[in-house]
C-alpha cells in the first residue's frame, strides 16, 4: 500500500468516456520514402558516397564552363608559338605546395644547353643570370644525360627562344641593348671573348665575340601565366575541360542507357512475371536467345556499320542491356503476385494493369531503384572499357575511356606525365565506388524488414 | 529461497530504442517459477510476455535497454559460470539465501549465457519451420545441440538423438533421423524443436506460443507431449500464450500480463474460478462458450487496442478499455499488487478498501458456476 | 423453415484440382473434391476444417481467384463461374466413342486393326531374347494381312464401307461436341470478370486471413479502402472521403487513421481495415477466410462481434471459413465440416455440437480446449484414423446422406442406418433429462 493520500472521491466508476472507437495515433505518420531516408541517413558510407556522386555529376555538367581555355582562344595569333605548349603538368597556384599541382616537371637531356632551368618567376632584368641558375650545379648522370626539375610553364615559355649564337661585334653596348625583330623579344648576351683594357674599359675598334640568345617571353606577349588545373595533353587540350566533357558523355550515355533499359526491362519483366504460364515461357526463351549474343560482337558490328556516334552507342547498349532488369522485375512480380492484398484487389475487380502498377510495382520499386543505381556504374565501366580498347571511337567528342587510352600511349615517363592517366583514372574509380556504395545504402534503406534493427 | 524456486524475477524493466523514441516494453514484472511447475504467461500481443522470456534467456534485440530489475536463477550449475566465480572471490556470491547458489541473469556476460542457453535454459518458438534449418537433416540438428555444448562423441550423440526423437513421440525415429524438415508436418516439426531444446537436459523450458500456428488436434498432441516430458524430467516450464483454453489445459500457475505489467497472478484454479482483475474477467468472457445458446448473445468484447508504450500511460494501462469497471483513480495512479491469498495477487484498485463493490460480468459468473457444478457432479460419480 | 428462404449462394459439385509436377511425377492434388452446399440469404454459414482440408481453396474458387476445375457456382440464381473439366471429358469420350463406331462401319480397316492388335499383344508377352519367335510372329502377321488384302480384293461386297452410317455418326458426334463447346464458352464467359458478371461479383467480397499481408504496405489506409470505389469509377475526392470515413466509423476507427500506413496498426485494427475495404462497395455476400486465426484471442472477440453486428445491420450473408470450432459455433447458423477436400458433415450449428455423427467431427470437437481447468483435466481427446474408422469398399462408398432433417453426413448406407439409430437414442435421452428437470 502506498502512503500517498488517495482521494476517496476518485474511487467511483468512470463512465463518461468514449470506448467505442480507437484513439487516434499520437506518433507522426511515416511514409515509405521517409522511412527509407531515415535508414539511409544512418549509413555514413553511403551518405558520403551520395555526396561525392552529386559533386561529380555537378562538375560534369558545369565543369567545362568553369575554366574555358581562353588562353588559347585569346592568343590565336601566336598559335605557332603555342604549338609547344603541350604536355604541361597540372598547375594550381593556390595549391602549389602539393607536388602534384606545382607545375614542375623533370627534364632529361644530354645537351646541357637545351636545359634552361628556371624556378623563379621571370625577372627580366636579371634573366641572364637566372636563366642558368641550377645548371651550374647540375652533374651529369652516368650515361652522360642531365636531369633537371623545372617549372615547366616557364620552361616552355623560354623554350621558344632560338638557340644561342656567337656573333662578332664591335659595338658591345649595342649588342647588349638590342631588341628582337618584332620588338618584343629580348636579346641576352654573354661574353665569350671580349677585349678589355687593364682598367676595365672596352678596347676600341676590336671585334668582340659574344653569345647571343634571342628570347621571346610568352608571359610578356601574353598578359598572364595560365594555370592548367589538370594539365594539358599532347594535343594541347586543357585536360580539366576535356575530362569533364568526357565525363559528361560517359554519364549521359550511362543514364540514358540505364533509364531506357529500366523501362523496357520493367515492362517485359512485369508481363512475364505477372501472367506466368505460357507467356512467361515464351518471353523467357526469347530472353535467353538475346542473352546469348556477345556484346563485343554486337557493338563492333554496329560501330562498323553506323559509325561511332553517341546515339549508336546508346542503341548498342539498349539492345541487350535490359535483360538483367527484366529478370529482377520478373522475380519481384512472382514474389508479390500471390500476396493477399493483390488477391484482395482482384476480388474488387481491379484490372491487371492496375494491379501491376499500383500494387506490385510500388512494392518492388525499392529493388528496382537499387538495381538502377548499381547498373549505371557497370554501363560506365563497360563504355570506358570499350572506348579504351578503341572499339568505341567517338568522332567529335571524347569519353573518359578514350582519354585513358590516349594517355597510355604517351606514358614513357610516368612521374612527369602521370597526371594524364591520374585524373581520368581517379574519376572512373571514384564514380564506380560511389555508385556502388550509394546503391548498397539504398538497398538497405528500401528494405523495410530492417526497420527497428539498430 | 523458500519453496524450491528455480527462477525469481524482480522488478524487471526493459525498454527498446526505436525510431519513434523509447518504448517501455516491460514495466516492473515480478514472479517466481518453482521447480517442476508450469507457469503460463497470458497476454495480448504487445503485453511484454515475449520480451520477458527473452530477457530470461538473454536474447533481447540489440536496441534493448535493461532499465532495472534482476532475474535470479537458482541452480547448482551456476557454480560453473565465470560471473559467479568472480562474485565468489569478492565475497558477493550467493545473492539468494539458502543452499542453492543463485546468480542474477541480467548481470552475466555473454559467454556465461552460452553455457546456460540450450543446456539449462531452453526455448522453443512459435513457427517450427523457421526454428529448423531447412537444409540440414533433422538428426544432425539434434546432435548438433548435443555435441556442441556437452562435448559428447558423435556416435553417442546419434544414439541419444534417436532416443530423444522417440521420447517426443516421433514414430520410426531411426528412419526419420536422416530426413529434412520439409518432410515433416507442422506438429512433427514442433516435436523436433522440443527434442533439440531438451537434448541437454534443460531445467527450464520456455515455450513462446508453440502451438498458436498449429491445428487444434496437433495442438492437443504437442501439449500432451510437453506435459509428459515435464513429468518425466521434472522440468520447469514457462508457457507463453494468449489462448486461455490451452492455459487451462497445462498450467499450474498463471500470470496475466497487460501493457508490460503483471496484472494478476495465481494458481490455475484461482485464476479461472476466482479472478479479480477486470482484464482477466474480460479475457475469460471473450472466449465463446460451447455451452451457451447463440441466440442474442454478444461476445464480451474488449474494445480498442493496447496502449502505445512509447507513451506509457500514467495510470492503470487497462483503464481506457475498461468501460464497465474503470475508476477515476485508474486514470491517475497505477494500482499496486493486492494480496488475495498466499498464491493469488492482483493489481487493481477494485481491491482497495475504498473501492465500490463490483461483480464480474454475468456471462463469466454463470459459466464459472456451471463449471463448478459439473465438477461436483463428476466428483460424486 | 428453410423452404421459403432465398438461396444466396449455390455451390454445385465444385472441384478444384491442382496439377503438380510433370511427366512421371505428375500429381493431381484434389484440394476441393466435389463439394456442394447452399447458403441462404441472411445466414452465416461456417466452413470448418483443419489446414489442408480445402476450405480456403473453396472460398477462393467461389470468388474466382482460382478458376474452378469443375462444378458450378450460382449467386442469387445467376451462374457466376464454373469449371469445364467434365465437359472436356465428355468431348473426349464422345470422340472416342464415335471413332469406335466408325471403325465398325469400315470392315476392312476393322479387321486390319484386329489383326495388328492381336499380334501386338502376343509380341508383348514375348521375352526379349526370343527373337526367333518374334520373327515368326512378324511373318505370320504379314501373311495374315496379305490374306486379308487379297480377300478384300476378291470379295469387295463384303468389305463395303457404310458411308451413310458414318455420316450419321459423325453428325451426331459433332452436334454433341458443339453443345459441349457452347457450354464451355458459356462458362468461360461467366468466369470472366467483366461487364455484367463484374456487377454481380461486386456483391461478393472477401476478408483475408493474414492482417499483415492483406493490406498493401505502400498505400495509405484511405487508398486501401477506396480501392473498390476507384475501380467502380468513383473519382471525386470528397465522395471518396465521405465513404471512407463512413466505413472507418462502422469498424470503430477514426478518420485520422486514414492517413496512416498499415504497419502502424495492430493486427486487430488491420483486420478491421480489411473489413472496411470489403464493406465500402456494399456487398451482399461476404466470404470471411479465417479472419481471426492470426489474431489474439481477445481481439478475436472484437472482430467477431463486429461481424455479427454488421451482419444484422446490413443483412449480410456470410461464408465464414475457420478452424476454431468454438468461434464458428458462436457465429454461424449452419456449419459444414471439411476433411481432405470433401464435406463430411453439414448441419445447424447446435446440432453439430449436440450430436456430431461423423467420427472426424467428433475427434475435432474433442480436441477443443476450454478455459476450465476441471474440464480440461477430464477431457479425453480422440483421434480420427480414416483407414480404420470406416470400412468403405468399392461398392460401399460414402455420400452425403440426410440422417435427420437438415443434418447431412458423409456415410455409406449402412453407416447412415447406424447414425439414425444413434440420433433417435440421443433424443430419447435428452427428452428424459428435460423431463427430470
Amino acid at each position: 500500500m502506498s502512503e500517498k493520500k488517495l482521494d476517496k472521491s476518485l474511487f467511483k466508476l468512470a463512465t463518461d468516456r468514449d470506448y467505442s472507437h480507437d484513439a487516434a495515433f499520437e506518433t507522426k505518420p511515416i511514409g515509405y520514402y521517409k522511412d527509407a531516408w531515415l535508414r539511409f541517413k544512418k549509413n555514413k558510407a553511403s551518405l558520403v558516397a551520395a555526396i561525392i556522386l552529386l559533386i561529380l555529376i555537378f562538375m560534369a555538367i558545369i565543369g567545362p564552363f568553369i575554366k574555358p581555355d581562353n588562353f588559347r582562344k585569346n592568343h590565336v595569333l601566336h598559335a605557332q608559338r603555342l604549338v609547344s605548349y603541350t604536355e604541361l603538368p597540372p598547375y594550381v597556384k593556390a595549391l602549389d605546395w602539393i607536388p602534384l599541382f606545382n607545375g614542375k616537371r623533370t627534364i632529361v637531356s644530354s645537351n646541357l644547353a637545351t636545359l634552361r632551368a628556371l624556378d623563379d618567376p621571370v625577372n627580366i632584368e636579371k634573366y641572364g643570370k637566372i636563366l642558368y641558375t641550377d645548371l651550374d650545379k647540375v652533374e651529369p648522370a652516368a650515361d652522360g644525360t642531365y636531369k633537371v626539375t623545372v617549372q615547366f610553364y616557364n620552361y616552355v615559355n623560354y623554350q621558344l627562344s632560338r638557340s644561342p649564337m656567337s656573333i662578332n661585334t664591335t659595338d658591345l653596348k649595342a649588342a647588349y641593348e638590342a631588341q628582337g625583330n618584332d620588338g618584343i623579344g629580348r636579346i641576352v648576351t654573354r661574353e665569350e671573348r671580349v677585349f678589355r683594357n687593364p682598367d676595365g674599359s672596352l678596347v676600341e675598334g676590336q671585334t668582340h665575340r659574344v653569345v647571343v640568345e634571342y628570347f621571346v617571353f610568352l608571359d610578356e606577349v601574353f598578359d598572364y601565366q595560365p594555370e592548367y588545373w589538370f594539365g594539358v595533353n599532347n594535343n594541347g587540350y586543357d585536360w580539366f575541360t576535356l575530362m569533364w566533357s568526357g565525363a559528361r558523355v560517359s554519364l549521359i550515355v550511362a543514364f540514358v542507357v540505364a533509364i531506357v533499359n529500366i523501362i523496357i526491362g520493367v515492362i517485359v519483366g512485369s508481363i512475364s512475371g505477372y501472367y506466368g504460364g505460357n507467356v512467361d515461357l515464351i518471353i523467357q526463351r526469347l530472353v535467353e536467345i538475346l542473352a546469348g549474343i556477345p556484346f563485343l560482337a554486337l557493338i563492333s558490328l554496329l560501330v562498323l556499320r553506323w559509325g561511332s556516334s553517341v546515339g549508336v552507342i546508346i542503341i548498342a547498349f539498349v539492345l541487350t542491356g535490359w535483360l538483367g532488369i527484366q529478370g529482377i522485375t520478373r522475380t519481384q512480380f512472382y514474389r508479390y503476385k500471390g500476396r493477399e492484398y493483390v488477391l484482395a484487389a482482384r476480388t474488387l475487380g481491379a484490372s491487371d494493369f492496375r494491379i501491376m502498377s499500383k500494387h506490385i510495382l510500388p512494392n518492388a520499386i525499392g529493388t528496382l531503384i537499387t538495381s538502377f543505381v548499381l547498373y549505371v556504374p557497370s554501363v560506365i565501366f563497360t563504355e570506358s572499357t570499350y572506348s579504351y580498347l578503341g572499339i568505341i571511337n567517338y568522332t567529335n567528342t571524347t569519353s573518359v575511356g578514350r582519354m585513358l587510352a590516349d594517355s597510355q600511349a604517351r606514358l614513357r615517363d610516368i612521374t612527369s606525365l602521370g597526371f594524364l592517366i591520374l585524373f581520368p583514372g581517379i574519376f572512373v574509380s571514384l564514380l564506380m565506388l560511389s555508385f556502388n556504395l550509394f546503391g548498397n545504402g539504398l538497398r538497405d534503406a528500401f528494405n523495410p524488414s530492417l526497420r527497428g534493427v539498430e | 529461497m523458500k519453496k524450491d524456486n528455480v527462477l525469481e524475477v524482480k522488478n524487471l524493466n526493459v525498454s527498446f530504442r526505436t525510431q519513434q523514441g523509447i518504448l517501455k516494453a516491460v514495466r516492473g514484472v515480478e514472479f517466481e517459477l518453482r521447480r517442476g511447475e508450469t507457469l503460463a504467461i497470458v497476454g495480448e500481443s504487445g503485453s511484454g510476455k515475449s520480451v520477458t522470456s527473452r530477457a530470461i534467456i538473454g536474447i533481447l534485440a540489440g536496441n534493448a535497454i535493461h532499465d532495472a530489475g534482476s532475474i535470479y536463477y537458482y541452480s547448482d550449475d551456476v557454480k560453473n559460470l565465470k560471473k559467479y566465480q568472480e562474485l565468489r572471490e569478492t565475497g558477493n556470491a550467493n545473492e539468494g539465501k539458502g543452499e542453492t547458489p543463485a546468480i542474477d541473469l541480467m548481470t552475466i556476460p555473454e559467454e556465461d549465457f552460452h553455457k546456460l542457453r540450450g543446456t539449462k535454459i531452453s526455448m522453443i518458438f512459435q513457427d517450427p519451420m523457421s526454428s529448423l534449418n531447412p537444409i540440414m537433416r533433422v538428426g544432425k540438428q539434434i546432435t548438433e545441440a548435443l555435441y556442441l555444448k556437452m562435448g559428447v562423441s558423435k556416435e553417442e550423440a546419434k544414439v541419444r538423438a534417436i532416443e530423444l526423437m522417440r521420447e517426443v513421440g516421433i514414430p520410426e525415429p531411426e528412419k526419420r533421423y536422416t530426413q529434412y524438415p520439409f518432410q515433416f508436418s507442422g506438429g512433427m516439426r514442433q516435436r523436433i524443436v522440443i527434442a533439440i531444446a531438451l537434448a541437454n537436459n534443460a531445467e527450464i523450458l520456455i515455450c513462446d506460443e508453440p502451438t498458436t500456428a498449429l491445428d487444434v488436434t496437433t495442438q492437443g498432441q504437442i501439449l500432451e507431449t510437453i506435459q509428459r516430458l515435464k513429468v518425466e524430467r521434472n522440468l520447469s516450464v514457462i508457457f507463453i500464450t494468449h489462448d486461455l483454453g490451452v492455459v487451462a489445459n497445462i498450467a499450474d500457475r498463471v500470470a496475466v500480463m497487460y501493457a508490460g505489467k503483471i496484472v494478476e497472478i495465481g494458481t490455475a484454479d484461482e485464476i479461472f474460478y476466482n479472478p479479480k482483475h477486470p482484464y482477466t474477467w474480460a479475457l475469460l468472457s471473450a472466449m465463446p462458450d460451447l455451452e451457451f445458446d447463440k441466440e442474442g448473445q454478444q461476445l464480451f468484447v474488449i474494445p480498442g487496442t493496447p496502449p502505445d508504450l512509447h507513451f506509457p500511460p500514467v495510470g492503470d494501462a487497462f483503464a481506457p478499455r475498461n468501460h464497465k469497471y474503470a475508476l477515476d483513480i485508474d486514470f491517475v495512479e497505477q494500482p499496486p499488487m493486492f494480496k488475495i491469498s498466499d498464491t493469488h495477487f492482483s493489481a487493481t484498485w477494485l481491491l482497495h478498501e475504498n473501492a465500490p463493490k463490483v461483480e464480474m460480468p454475468n456471462v463469466l459468473k454463470a459459466r464459472i458456476e456451471r463449471s463448478l457444478k459439473k465438477e461436483k457432479e463428476a466428483g460424486r460419480k | 423453415m428453410t423452404e421459403n428462404r432465398v438461396k444466396a449462394l449455390e455451390v454445385k459439385n465444385l472441384k478444384q484440382h491442382f496439377k503438380v509436377g510433370s511427366g512421371k511425377n505428375k500429381l493431381v492434388v484434389k484440394a476441393v473434391d466435389d463439394v456442394s452446399f447452399d447458403i441462404y440469404e441472411g445466414e452465416v454459414f461456417g466452413l470448418v476444417g483443419e489446414s489442408g482440408c480445402g476450405k480456403t481453396t473453396t472460398g477462393r474458387t467461389i470468388i474466382k481467384l482460382y478458376d474452378a476445375t469443375d462444378g458450378e457456382v450460382y449467386f442469387k440464381g445467376a451462374r457466376v463461374g464454373g469449371g469445364f473439366e467434365t465437359l472436356k471429358g465428355n468431348i473426349k469420350a464422345a470422340k472416342k466413342e464415335a471413332k469406335e463406331a466408325i471403325l465398325e462401319c469400315k470392315p476392312f480397316l476393322k479387321k486390319q486393326v484386329e489383326i495388328k492388335q492381336k499380334y501386338k499383344a502376343e509380341r508383348k508377352l514375348l521375352k526379349k531374347e526370343d527373337a526367333e519367335r518374334k520373327q515368326e510372329l512378324i511373318e505370320k502377321e504379314r501373311q495374315e494381312l496379305a490374306e486379308l488384302k487379297a480377300d478384300s480384293e476378291a470379295r469387295p461386297d463384303q468389305y463395303q464401307v457404310d458411308n451413310e452410317k458414318i455420316a450419321k455418326i459423325e453428325a451426331k458426334r459433332d452436334e454433341f461436341i458443339a453443345k459441349q463447346k457452347d457450354a464451355i464458352k458459356g462458362l468461360k464467359h461467366d468466369n470472366a470478370f467483366k461487364g455484367e458478371t463484374y456487377e454481380i461479383m461486386k456483391k461478393i467480397q472477401m476478408i483475408f486471413q493474414d492482417p499483415i499481408s492483406s493490406l498493401n504496405p505502400r498505400m495509405t489506409v484511405r487508398e486501401i479502402i477506396a480501392e473498390g470505389l476507384r475501380i467502380s469509377g468513383v473519382n471525386d475526392p470528397d465522395e471518396i472521403d465521405r465513404k471512407v470515413f463512413e466505413a472507418l466509423d462502422v469498424v470503430g476507427l477514426v478518420p485520422e487513421h486514414s492517413f496512416r500506413y498499415p504497419h502502424e496498426f495492430s493486427g486487430g485494427q488491420r483486420q478491421r481495415i480489411g473489413i472496411a475495404r470489403a464493406l465500402v462497395v456494399n456487398p451482399e455476400l461476404l466470404i470471411a477466410d479465417e479472419p481471426i486465426s492470426a489474431l489474439d484471442v481477445s481481439i478475436q472477440a472484437q472482430i467477431i462481434n463486429l461481424l455479427k453486428e454488421l451482419q444484422k445491420k446490413l443483412n449480410l450473408t456470410i461464408l465464414f471459413i475457420a478452424h476454431d470450432l468454438s468461434v464458428v459455433k458462436f457465429f454461424s447458423d449452419r456449419i459444414a465440416v471439411m476433411y481432405f477436400g470433401k464435406i463430411v458433415e453439414l448441419a445447424e450449428s447446435e446440432t453439430i455440437f449436440r450430436h456430431p455423427m461423423h467420427p472426424y467431427t467428433r475427434s475435432l470437437l474433442s480436441a477443443i480446449p476450454q478455459p476450465d481447468p476441471f474440464y480440461e483435466r477430464r477431457r479425453k481427446r480422440f483421434m480420427y484414423n480414416p483407414a480404420t474408422a470406416h470400412n468403405y469398399t468399392p461398392d460401399n462408398q460414402p455420400s452425403l446422406i440426410e440422417v435427420e432433417p437438415g443434418h447431412y453426413v458423409s456415410a455409406s448406407e449402412e453407416e447412415a442406418v447406424r447414425y439414425r439409430q444413434e440420433i433417435k437414442e440421443l433424443e430419447v435421452k435428452a427428452a428424459a433429462k428435460t423431463k427430470k428437470e
